[in-house]
């Protein structure tokens, strides 16, 4: 198990890692800060993480106020229901944890803030990055499958005047997911942006991301002597 | 010439970071270790780095992101553009 | 017969108000004062009280020197190196020779300038005692950058201590001081400035604050002082292993540490006293001289190179030979 420290605006949470969980990144960081900053005072909502892993931005939410005593959160990996309730344990904080798929455990439910925290880079470059040890990726080589389905999927899941976060990675099909995005709520706009280097794990794979970015399911600047991607976080509603 | 991954790196260990942790917008009071201190730390480690070459460059000290940083060493030849 | 200048004594004065480490934690809870203190190496500041002065402390210092045989009749000139006088008018040396009782055909006058300002007033000193039938002059050097620095304020706040030096420069027919090396660079000068104070009125400043560009000065002294340390020594054929100890402005850990690698000094060749101290701006280097020879750290025939550098931007350099 794997300790780590995520801050927050004010203090830092401690979170512990089990086996097989996916560990946070830039854009984990990104979507919490940006949630956080685009909420307008929103307090005590019902949060629903999909995609939970660790359950670090459930619980960040939960801390900072913007979810109601409970938060709830899903993941398809089977050892994340036990390693959320021990963070929100650890953290003071109650969760509803279930497995499944997408929206599969949350049938007739509905929430406030649903938050994208799937995985949503091409599974070529899930395979050869690093971030996905043993954490399954079945985006597609677009990077878009998942997300696509759940932009469709949410707005069944969401209450009057309810929000949709969601990060783009640009190791994936951009413009696919915006589509989806665009096609199924009235209001889709950018948040929030980080922009990352390949990193080191990566550099002997620059042929195949080329070859991903030519065939157009991803996009990346060189700069530097290197490659930059980014992730913009996009939050989506429509109009009451 | 030193290569992006060594900058970063000596920035990360500047300001005693996880490696990986640093996005290319990270700035100066945008993570609590890069204070004013933590400013001069990475100064005095870039200045290490590249064998006493950072010192003389005048506006350094105004980048303040890791963008920033990267745009003037590539502006001064110290890393590939 | 060529004259020329010694300095005869150094005396300081620290106010008894210690601010520590922890009294700083104390007042600004979400400081890390671990990581302060690892890069600054400053554990201790003194502080004046509210209602203490430069003129008071500055006094104090001079006293000290009045104890040690020179007579007040015997002081032909006086110097005070301050930024934060009582008054922008008169100049500060006025009202202290008024108060020192010294005789009336003192000369006596200000100089507005901090890190570099020992080296400054050493420099006038100097050339006075050579070019006149002037025989003693105290160099005084005072600040008291704690009523300018805003208590939350975690660049200046953590560095700065008051202090005062008083030193004794004396005709010689010895060669002791020189030469110097000097510069400015203005274009700096917003880089550590006290905001709003003098006739230049700012809006929506609070007036009379400090302000330090941490970073702009930092790489000003890696630029800079390096440059007129090999610069002076060139002048006087000099090479690192001839000195015995340098001296710098005790600007900070960072800085000195950064200093010593530039130049390849071994840490046994650099005074170094900001630890307990603080840095005092103009009372730095005498401060550290009087404390180098109390730790026997000079001797007969030491050569030292003491370097001051900061506010302005300026900067100043020049050997002392211990005879």
């Amino acid at each position: 198990m794997e300790k780590f420290k995520f801050n927050l605006t004010n203090t830092a949470i401690d979170l512990y890692l089990f086996d097989g969980i996916f560990k946070p990144t830039g854009t984990t960081k990104l979507l919490v800060d940006s949630v956080i900053s685009n909420c307008n005072g929103v307090v005590n909502k019902k949060i629903l993480d999909l995609g939970s892993g660790c359950g670090v931005v459930a619980i960040s939410l939960n801390k900072e106020g913007l979810s109601e005593n409970i938060f709830y959160a899903s993941d398809l990996n089977e050892n994340t229901v036990e390693c959320v309730m021990y963070n929100a344990n650890k953290n003071n904080c109650k969760v509803n944890v279930k497995k499944g798929s997408l929206f599969e455990p949350w049938y007739q439910e509905k929430f406030d803030l649903i938050i994208d925290d799937i995985s949503g880079v091409s599974s070529e470059i899930a395979e050869i990055s690093g971030w996905f040890d043993g954490v399954p990726c079945a985006s597609g080589v677009g990077g878009d499958i998942l997300t696509n389905t759940f932009l469709e999927d949410s707005v069944n899941y969401l209450n009057t005047g309810g929000l949709v976060f969601f990060p783009v990675i640009s190791f994936s099909n951009v413009k696919s997911i915006l589509s989806t995005a665009e096609k199924t709520f009235d209001i889709v706009e950018c948040v929030g942006r980080s922009e990352f280097m390949l990193p080191e794990s990566m550099h002997s794979s620059i042929d195949i991301l080329e070859k991903l970015k030519e065939a157009g399911y991803i996009n990346f600047q060189n700069k530097f002597g290197t490659i930059i991607w980014y992730t913009e976080i996009y939050k989506a509603y429509n109009k009451t | 010439m030193k290569t992006t991954d060594e900058v970063i790196l000596t920035i990360e260990s500047a300001l005693e970071l996880e490696k990986g942790s640093l996005s290319m917008d990270t700035s100066m009071g945008s993570i609590e270790q890069w204070d004013s201190l933590g400013h001069l730390s990475i100064l005095s480690s870039l200045d290490i780095l590249f064998d006493g070459l950072i010192a003389p460059i005048a506006n350094i000290s105004k980048a303040q992101s890791v963008n920033e940083i990267l745009d003037i060493l590539i502006e001064n030849k110290l890393i590939e553009k | 017969m060529k004259l020329y200048s010694i300095i005869s004594d150094i005396q300081y004065y620290l106010p008894s108000r210690l601010l520590s480490n922890e009294d700083l934690v104390s007042d600004n809870p979400d400081w890390r004062m671990d990581d302060i203190e690892k890069k600054t190496g400053i554990k201790n500041r003194y502080i004046c009280e509210d209602n203490q002065t430069s003129k008071d402390i500055a006094l104090l210092a001079c006293e000290k020197l009045f104890k040690n045989n020179i007579k007040r009749s015997e002081i032909d000139f006086l110097i005070v190196v301050t930024e934060s006088p009582e008054y922008i008018a008169p100049a500060m040396s006025c009202d202290l020779q008024n108060i020192l009782n010294l005789k009336t055909s003192v000369a006596a006058f200000d100089i507005n300038l901090g890190c570099s300002g020992f080296v400054y007033g050493l420099m006038i000193a100097d050339s006075i005692l050579c070019a006149n039938s002037y025989n003693n002059g105290i160099l005084v050097c005072v600040d008291t950058y704690s009523k300018y620095i805003s208590p939350n304020d975690r660049t200046c706040r953590p560095l700065f201590s008051d202090a005062a030096s008083a030193t004794l420069i004396t005709r010689s027919q010895s060669k002791s001081v020189g030469p110097f090396e000097l510069g400015t660079d203005g274009s700096g000068y917003q880089d550590l400035i006290v905001q709003n104070s003098g006739t230049k009125k700012q809006a929506n400043i609070e007036r009379n604050l400090l302000h330090m560009d941490g970073g702009a000065v930092f790489m000003f002294t890696m630029r800079t002082v390096p440059k007129v340390v090999n610069d002076l020594l060139k002048k006087e054929k000099y090479k690192i292993e001839d000195i015995d100890l340098f001296v710098f402005h005790q600007a900070s850990k960072l800085v000195i540490d950064n200093i010593k690698r530039l130049l390849k000094l071994p840490d046994q060749k650099v005074y170094e006293n900001y630890q307990l101290v603080g840095n005092t701006v103009s009372s730095s280097i005498p401060i550290a001289l009087a404390q180098a020879k109390d730790d026997n750290r000079l001797k007969k025939g030491s050569i030292v190179m003491i370097v001051g550098f900061g506010v302005g931007l300026s900067w100043g350099a020049t050997l002392i030979r211990y005879i």
